[in-house]
Formats: C-alpha cells, structure tokens, sequence
C-alpha cells in the first residue's frame, strides 16, 4: 500500500513528479474510530420489537385514506362474519331451550272417566321418554286465562260455573328424547287413549324452530366462514399493496444484511393490527346490528318468548373472535409478504 | 477474501454477462473493475455481494460459497459488507442520521449507541452539520458521501462499490474514493467498478479489465501497464507495452 497519491483538488492528469511525491493522506480518523468502537453490536430483542411497532405503525400512517378505507371494508365483512356467529350462537341458545321447554299438553274430554284419567297417568309414568307431568284442571286452566290475559278477564266472568276449558296433563319429554320424530309418535299413541280430547304441542313454535334453527346455525356458520375468507384476503392484498409501496425500503434492507424476520416483522405486526382493528369495528357494527335488529323484532313480535333469551356473544367469545381475527390477519400477511418480497434482489 | 473460480453468469433466457472469471483479491486488497458499458462489472459485483448467483463455477466471499447461500446467509455476508451504488439507495422517508445508522439498526444495536456511532461517521465524512435532514436535500455528492458513511459505520470487512463517483463532480469523487482509500489502509477490502479511467491512473491500484464477460487484463501498476502475468515472468517493475488505457 505504498505510494498512495491524493490528488483531492488537483487534476487526474498523472506525472511522474505526482506519483513520486506522496503526500500524507488527509485522515478522516475511520480507523481511530473503529478502534474506539468495535464493529459488533449486540443484538437487543427489544430493539427488533420496536423496530416491528415502529415500522408497522408507520405502514398505517403513511396512507390514512388508503388504512380507513380498507380496515373499514373488513370490518364490514368481518361485522357480517361476526352476526352469523351471533346467528350460530342464538340458534343454539334457542334451540337448547326449545328442546327443554318443548312439551306436550293432553286436553281430557270433560266427562273422563276417573279410571281411564288414572290409565292414562300410569302410562305417562311409565314411559321413559316422558320427563315431567303435571296435571291442570278445570279450574286452573281459567285461573291461568285470566292471569295471562287481564284484558279479557271481564269477559271471563261469571265462566265459573259453565267453565268451558278443559282439564289437561302437561307433559315435558325428557332431553335425549327431545326431537320432532319422537314427540309426533308420543302424540299418536297418546291420541289413542279413549278419553284424551286432543293433543298438542305447548311452545309449538319453538318446537316446530327447532329445525329451522338448526338451519340457521348451519348457514350462519358457513357464511361466517366465508366471509372469514374475504376478510384474510384483504388483509394480504392490503399487505402486497403495503409492501409495493416499500419495495426500495425492502431492496436497502437487504443491502445492509438485515435479517428476514427484520423485513417481515412490520409487515406482519400491520397485518395483526388491521385484523385487530377491523376485528373491534366488526364487533361493534355487529354489536349495533343486533341491538337494533333486537329491539325491533322485540317490539313488532312482543308475543314470541324467546326475546329475553338471545343474546350478543358472550365476552370470551369477543375475545375468541379477536385472537382469531388478529392471528388470521398476521398470517395473511405473512403470507403475503413472503410471497411479494421476492428474489434477494438489490 | 473473494475468489471467483470460473465463474459464468448467463441472466435469462440467454445473455451471457460473465463467461469463466477466474481472480482471487486478497484481503486489504483496493481493486478496480474496469470495462466498457455492457462488459460485465456490475455483474462480477452482484456476484460477490450474494445479489446473483454464479450459473456455473464458484465464488466465495469471506469464507461463504455464494450459491450455497440461503437468504439469511446472504443477508450475514451483507453484514459483513458495505455496498455503495451509483444512485446512492437513501431512504428518503429518513433523516441522513437514520441512514447512516441503518445497518446498525438492522443488527438491533440500541437507538443511542447506533447514533452516537452514525454521527461520529458522518463527522468523519464532513456532514456532521447535515444529520438531521432528510438526503434527498443534499447534493449529489453530499448524498454519495451518506451513502459511503452508511457502507463504512460497521467497519466491514469488503466493499463493494458500484460505479460509485459516476455522477459526481471531479472534487466530489476524488472526495469520495479518499474515503474509500482511507477504509482501505485501515484495513477494509475495497472493489470498485468503474469507467473512469482518470481515477485508475490516478490512484494507480490493481485493476481488473473486463471485455464481454472475460478477464482481459489483471494490472498491478496501471499506470505503466504492468500485469500480473508480466510481473510474474519478468520479474518487478517491467513495463507492459500496453497500457491501461490502450487495453481498455
Ligand atoms: N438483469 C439482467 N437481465 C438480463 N441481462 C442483464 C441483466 N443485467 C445485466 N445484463 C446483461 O449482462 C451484461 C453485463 O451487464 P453488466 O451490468 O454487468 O455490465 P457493466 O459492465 O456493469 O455495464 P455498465 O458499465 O453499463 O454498468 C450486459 O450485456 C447486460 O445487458
Ligand atoms: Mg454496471
């Protein structure tokens, strides 16, 4: 390394005389300062994880509109997502309740004979399928008019002594039991005791639901699972978009060695956000929905018991749908990410 | 340090860029890379900094065999490297401070250590006053010098410098290749591709001629023209008859 000629300020021109005449060269002190500081660093995870929040935050605020508009759509979709699981989770409700309210009333004709009331309680009895009996007569079943219906209780007076409702056994059928085959055969054979009146469902509209509800559980859920799609789909296309957007931030990246998780991890952690974020709004577009949907129905069909039963989900189940959602969202764009980074290029 | 074993380069589907080099630069070598437009210098540096990978025969830099590389290997090798382009690659979205601290960023060096380090280099580089503004209102030679500031602050073991000065001035880029020669006597491997005849004459440092993939020339002493081959064969110091700038 001898004869290292500066030129700084002179002219590339060569002669001899400048190549003979080695000047000091003008130091800039890399080599004092190497010394003072070594060239390895430690390596801080907390470092990398701030790195990771900082670059993530800075993909979200770079482009406000661009972050609204798209953590809005998947929150519309995941709002949708999440009413069919409050669909799913409803139907359930209902239909555990349903399935444990469903009974059957056996009306008795008026002049039923004792012996054939007492037949018809023995078999009741005996038969396992049957849960509960209890037994509602004449008199009973007017007091319970009147109480249920205040407003035609004027008109039921005076009833007493020519009390046209009849005595009843109300029946409830065991849970394992409980399925619209079985209650159908429990009828006809009930219909066949020679006093019986007439046999009915109590809670028929729950009881006839039922399958409905089931119906309803399914598609509910599958739509849901869908839509869960949709959503992961944004969030990687938000992500190809994000990354385009910082393919030169990527290519200096990758100049100065930085290692792949150090490239990927803001990617990801904006990913986890977004899902995070939509995942909220989504509960909270859903939350409205339902209270307004509630509340509607609630007051249009006062006379369906069932509107003190449903329910919003439950908050484990919010906080379910949220780990989901933010999980989905990271692996999308991880996904994402790993597919649209490419070659090692620079 | 480096050594290129018949090393062929063909990009697809078919343009040969590198056909058989074969050179070993040695460590605390400064080498230039010389050649017309299209002769292949550029590609003889992506090779060595893990950006391409040999098509056939080897290259291994620093202890690694490239194309046995993973990316996390290619990304340890550029750890241990400095690269400068001719188009700089600043961030604008970052201060010249950032920048300069980039690689030590990317190492997980804590936020003061990696700026107290980047400021004494961009001190060292006569831009201490301009840390804190973003490079894109530097001038040109003001941001060539950033980006050799953010290829010296982790003290690499090679550089590998693009056509570094093609768009400076004359004082810009002897500034700069001042730089590079400083990095070097303190130690640092430095390859530079370049066009620029007047730098080799001037500097005066083993120079490798390129022409159509192939290693034409590997010169000692450009200035007067002696190559390895001459030096080997007639002992120190006869003159070649051909000189750099004949052969280039
Ligand atoms: N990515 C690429 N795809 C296809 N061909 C390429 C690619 N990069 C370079 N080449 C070709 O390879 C050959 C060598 O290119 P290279 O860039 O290495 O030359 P160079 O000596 O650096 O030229 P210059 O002085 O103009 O920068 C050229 O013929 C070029 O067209
Ligand atoms: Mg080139």
């Amino acid at each position: 390394m001898t004869g290292v000629a500066h030129h700084t300020m002179t002219d590339g021109a060569p002669s001899d005389e400048a190549a003979a005449t080695v000047r000091p060269s003008p130091s800039f002190g890399l080599e004092k300062m190497w010394r003072v500081q070594g060239s390895e660093g430690r390596l801080h995870r907390r470092e990398i994880l701030r790195h990771h929040l900082i670059g993530a935050w800075s993909h979200l605020r770079e482009s406000p509109a661009f972050t609204a508009t798209t953590t809005v759509i998947m929150g519309v979709v995941l709002s949708l997502c999440i009413s069919g699981i409050v669909l799913i989770y409803n139907a359930h409700i209902l239909l555990e309740y349903a399935r444990s309210s469903v009974g059957l009333t056996i009306f008795l004709r008026d002049d039923a004979a004792f012996e054939s009331r007492e037949q018809l309680e023995r078999y009741l009895r005996a038969d396992a399928r049957i849960g509960s009996v209890r037994f509602e007569s004449k008199e009973e079943a007017l007091e319970k008019l009147r109480l249920e219906t205040p407003a035609v209780s004027s008109l039921l007076q005076g009833l007493e002594t020519r009390n046209p409702l009849p005595s009843s056994y109300a029946v409830t059928v065991v849970k394992e039991y409980s399925s619209p085959a079985i209650y159908q055969e429990l009828r006809r054979r009930l219909q066949q005791f020679s006093d019986v009146e007439l046999v009915q469902y109590n809670n028929s509209l729950l009881g006839e639901l039922s399958e409905t509800l089931q119906l309803i559980g399914w598609l509910g859920g599958g739509a849901a699972f869908a839509k869960s799609f949709v959503a992961a789909g944004i969030v990687a296309l938000t992500i190809l978009i994000s990354v385009d957007r910082r393919r030169h931030e990527i290519v200096v990246m990758r100049l100065v060695g930085a290692p792949e998780r150090f490239i990927r991890g803001p990617f990801v952690v904006e990913g986890v956000a977004k899902g995070l974020l939509a995942g909220g709004l989504g509960i909270a577009g859903a939350a409205l929905g339902f209270s307004v949907l509630h509340h509607i129905l609630a007051s249009a069909l006062p006379f369906v018991p069932v509107w003190d039963r449903i329910a919003f989900l439950p908050t484990a189940l919010l906080a379910a749908v949220l780990v989901v959602v933010g999980t989905v969202g990271g692996i999308a764009s991880f996904g994402a990410v790993r597919r649209a980074i490419g070659p090692m290029d620079a | 340090m480096i050594r290129f074993h018949r090393a062929h380069k063909t990009y697809p589907p078919h343009q040969i860029a590198l056909r058989g080099v074969s050179t070993v630069i040695d460590k605390g070598e400064f080498v230039f890379v010389a050649g017309a437009s299209g002769a292949g210098k550029s590609t003889l540096l992506r090779l060595g900094y893990g950006a391409e990978r040999a098509t056939q025969g080897e290259v291994v830099v620093a202890g690694r065999t490239i194309n046995q590389l993973d990316r996390e290997g290619v990304a340890s090798l550029r750890r241990e490297v400095g690269i400068i382009f001719q188009d700089y690659k600043l961030l604008a979205s970052r201060s010249v401070l950032e920048n300069v601290a980039f690689p030590l960023e990317v190492r997980g060096i804590g936020r003061e250590e990696r700026s107290e380090r980047a400021l004494l280099i961009l001190k060292t580089v006569g831009l201490g006053d301009k840390a804190h503004v973003p490079p894109m209102t530097l001038s040109g030679g003001e941001q060539q010098r950033v980006a050799v500031a953010r290829a010296l602050v982790h003290q690499p073991r090679i550089i590998f410098a693009d056509e570094p000065t093609g768009n400076l001035d004359r004082d810009m880029a002897n500034l700069v290749f001042d730089l590079l020669v400083e990095a070097n006597l303190a130690g640092v491997t430095v390859v530079v591709a370049t066009h620029s005849l007047s730098i080799i004459d001037k500097l005066n440092k083993r120079t490798l001629v390129l022409d159509r993939g192939q290693i034409i020339g590997d010169y000692l002493d450009p200035r007067r023209g002696v190559t390895r081959e001459s030096r080997a064969s007639s002992g120190m110091g006869e003159p070649q008859e051909v000189g750099t700038t004949a052969a280039v």
